[in-house]
């Protein structure tokens, strides 16, 4: 029992409708007609056939590999999307992933059947981990059932015998009694469940073998051509018969194969590597029009990519989210974290998906869509490395609430970035430029000069009699000049005396004489 | 009204009596706010750690960041923001680090509208993360006062609202509230309202800016006695003032 397979058989069609597993508000759940027919269709020598359709459309009578004029003749109202192969498999890479959290061994096969996917992943391996088989199906049951996508699984001995059980019992159970691609019976039922216990004790996967039927096999159509025109339908009969037979009949490759799935010859597997940067999208089968239908499945796209950083043991400072339209340029809206904003602990992950969420929301208050929006994605291309944050022991209203850097994200979503600053010093005798706006934390010299509290954003010229300034009252001048001249290397060249001068009221300026035209200017308020 | 009426009443947590005012002050470490005289009027002598103070006054730079530095001085040390929202001018850095501000903590932002800068405000004083929010919010009535006296408790914030004098003429939900005044070589203060007290005369508060070496030194105690004389029983600044010193009604108001 080294192998378990999962198998999805429905991918194609799955990979429109995923989203419809939420609930919609418009439509009541238990009409179960109101759904749309859907289908998938494929091109064979130039005819448009029907690849797989949904319940909706079988109800009325589609099938698969049935043109397309048929179809819709059957059924006007069926929708109908061109397969999208590479969605299928970016959908197969993301499975593969969220299967990574069981086993570090998984491998992807494609094709099966022509439209099939499946994954196969080496448990043996992981089972102290998961203390004990029984647990491990439990929790992998449990997380199967959240996927959006039908699957089948089984065990086996060999990675070839897995998969060939799995295949074998989604179309048409053990002994060709049930019909072949009977509808999904109940979702996501597993024959795991029933088997794991005998199974694993026993270690004999013959019995379960032995039903397979051979048009199964992983194998030249001709070979099981042959091989029921010979009689031999299931495999118990195929492997009654002598090898080096079967070799001079079938060829050696086609032995090979027995072998591999009773055990008796190796089969490496090609693991599947998580690629470098996380790139995933949803498209809609129906289109969305309202910005928090939105949310939904986002918040999945944020579980996939939570599952993506905690199997990479990476954080993340940026994200990417980026809303597609019919005809509308595509919306793009980077969400920051001010800090790497992933924990690697066991609820870090719901956490993530919360903070990240709530950030979305901020952004979407200020957001309209154009129109109605056909997919979401998200992307990562920069990642950050995990860092375990130390909480304060002793500062309670830092345990209770979020932190500096999540409030900072906070405002920043909503007010847009531009409108939070920070301000350091800068070395420079000009006064406006002994400032700046900065997030960085640079030295902080103390300048050892009156300089006032409050600076205007551009001086304020005052009028002045006699040489003395007036701003509404006479100003008297009580400290200075202190002369600035500075700048002469660029363009913003300043000759000033600048004084500390008193109005009447009782308010303190900082005033400066123009030194090139004798003018006096309000520059700041010792506030 | 009978007697077990009255003592029902006086149970009531809002309601303080005047003779216990000085019994009933908590005695929290308040933060210090650089100011013997005015700590002596705070309650818990010293700024409040959390909830909101009113500063009112007729014109920008009476003075009012030079009476906060002290204490933002102490509360920059804290890992925690002090965010300045709208603020009317620019803080001007190199004022604050020779006052001893650090600068790492502070956080200006500027708002498009009166709806944002309500919501960042709020937002801010809720929070936890900031020690200190001073915020010219510019008009704003006391629904909204009120709401965010409730963030900054909950937030352990103390938020700054700075607001024109003629607020003083209306009631507010904040519990502190202090009206200045400029004057030379410093301001003067009256408090028009405070937990557990009432509202105080005029003072006068001596500043030092730093490295302003004002020659002459004036004396203004003659000037501040010449105010609080000129006014009568109330000052200058109380003339203004909506709350009368009738210790019947000034239950009511509490």
């Amino acid at each position: 029992m080294n192998y378990l397979c999962c198998y999805f058989p429905l991918l194609p069609l799955e990979i429109f409708n995923s989203t419809t597993t939420q609930p919609k508000p418009t439509c009541n759940k238990s009409d179960k007609t109101e759904q749309i027919a859907f289908a998938v269709e494929y091109s064979h020598k130039n005819r448009r056939l029907i690849l797989q359709c949904n319940e909706t459309a079988k109800s009325y009578g589609v099938q698969e590999d049935m043109t397309i004029n048929t179809a819709q003749s059957l059924v006007e109202a069926l929708q109908i999307k061109q397969r999208n192969q590479i969605a299928e498999k970016k959908t197969l890479a993301q499975m593969a992933i969220w299967a990574n959290q069981f086993s570090p061994y998984v491998s992807c096969k494609e094709n099966i059947n022509q439209n099939g996917y499946a994954l196969l992943l080496e448990i043996s391996s992981c089972l102290k981990l998961f203390k004990g088989i029984q647990a491990f199906i439990t929790l992998f049951n449990q997380q199967r059932q959240q996927l959006p996508y039908y699957n089948h699984t089984a065990l086996g001995y060999t990675p070839a015998a897995a998969y060939l059980l799995a295949i074998s019992q989604y179309h048409g159970g053990q002994s060709n009694n049930a019909p072949p691609n009977n509808a999904h019976p109940t979702k996501n039922q597993d024959t795991v469940k029933q088997h794991a216990s005998k199974q694993y004790k026993t270690n004999t996967l013959q019995p379960h073998l032995n039903n397979v039927a051979v048009r199964y096999l992983d194998c030249e159509q001709d070979i099981i051509d042959r091989l029921q025109g010979m009689g031999i339908t299931n495999l118990k009969k195929l492997f009654a018969l002598p090898k080096a037979e079967l070799g001079k009949r079938f060829g050696k490759k086609f032995v090979q194969y027995l072998q591999r799935i009773r055990g008796e010859l190796a089969d490496p597997q090609d693991i599947f590597q998580i690629p470098p940067v996380f790139d995933h999208e949803i498209h809609f089968i129906e289109e969305i029009e309202y910005i928090e239908g939105l949310i939904f499945p986002i918040k999945r796209l944020l579980n996939e990519l939570g599952n993506y950083l905690k199997l990479k043991q990476l954080a993340v400072r940026e994200i990417k989210l980026r809303i597609f339209f019919r005809n509308s340029a595509p919306i793009t809206m980077p969400i920051g974290f001010s800090e790497s904003c992933f924990s690697g602990s066991n609820g870090g992950h719901i956490q993530f998906t919360q903070k990240a969420i709530h950030l979305i929301r901020l952004h979407f208050a200020t957001l309209s869509l154009p129109e109605a929006t056909i997919a979401v994605g998200l992307y990562v291309n920069h990642f950050a490395p995990l860092q375990q944050t130390n909480q304060d022991l002793f500062s309670h209203h830092l345990l209770t609430s979020i932190s500096k850097a999540e409030l900072f994200d906070q405002l920043s979503a909503r007010l847009g970035q531009g409108a939070l600053k920070k301000i350091s010093t800068s070395e420079e005798h000009r006064p406006e430029l002994a400032w700046r706006y900065d997030n960085t934390n640079s030295e902080q010299t103390p300048s050892e000069k009156a300089r006032p509290l409050w600076l205007l954003n551009q001086p304020k010229p005052l009028k002045s009699q006699q040489g003395i300034p007036y701003y509404s009252g006479e100003l008297s001048l009580v400290q200075g000049p202190e002369r600035i001249e500075s700048g002469w290397w660029d363009k913003q060249i300043i000759a000033r005396d600048y004084f500390v001068a008193h109005h009447p009221n009782g308010n303190l300026y900082w005033v400066y004489r123009n030194l090139q035209e004798g003018l006096w200017y309000l520059h700041g308020i010792f506030a | 009204m009978d007697s077990s009426a009255l003592q029902q009443l006086l149970k009531r947590s809002d309601i303080w009596r005047a003779s216990e005012t000085d019994q009933h002050t908590p005695q929290v470490n308040n933060l210090d706010s650089g100011y013997p005289i005015l700590n002596s009027l705070l309650p818990g002598h010293g700024w409040p750690s959390q909830g909101l103070t009113e500063i009112l006054y007729h014109q920008q730079g009476v003075g009012e960041i030079s009476l906060l530095i002290p204490a933002l001085k102490k509360l920059s040390q804290q890992d925690r923001w002090i965010a300045w929202i709208d603020p009317p001018f620019i803080p001007y850095a190199p004022a604050l680090v020779d006052n001893g501000v650090n600068l790492s903590q502070i956080l200006i932002i500027h708002t498009q509208n009166k709806r944002d800068s309500l919501w960042a405000a709020e937002t801010l004083l809720a929070s936890n993360t900031a020690s200190a929010a001073l915020y010219w919010p510019g008009k704003v009535n006391n629904k909204i006062i009120r709401r965010l006296q409730l963030a900054a408790s909950k937030g352990n914030c103390w938020g700054l609202l700075f607001r024109s004098s003629n607020a003083a003429l209306e009631t507010s939900p904040a519990p502190l509230r202090i009206q200045l005044k400029a004057m030379r070589n410093g301001l003067v203060f009256q408090i028009l309202k405070r937990p557990g007290g009432w509202p105080t005369k005029a003072h006068f508060i001596a500043i030092n800016r730093k490295h302003i070496y004002s020659s002459a030194q004036f004396t203004t105690l003659a000037s501040i006695n010449s105010i609080n004389q000129h006014n009568g029983k109330n000052n200058a600044i109380s003339q203004q003032n909506p709350l009368p010193y009738n210790p019947a009604q000034q239950i009511l108001q509490y």
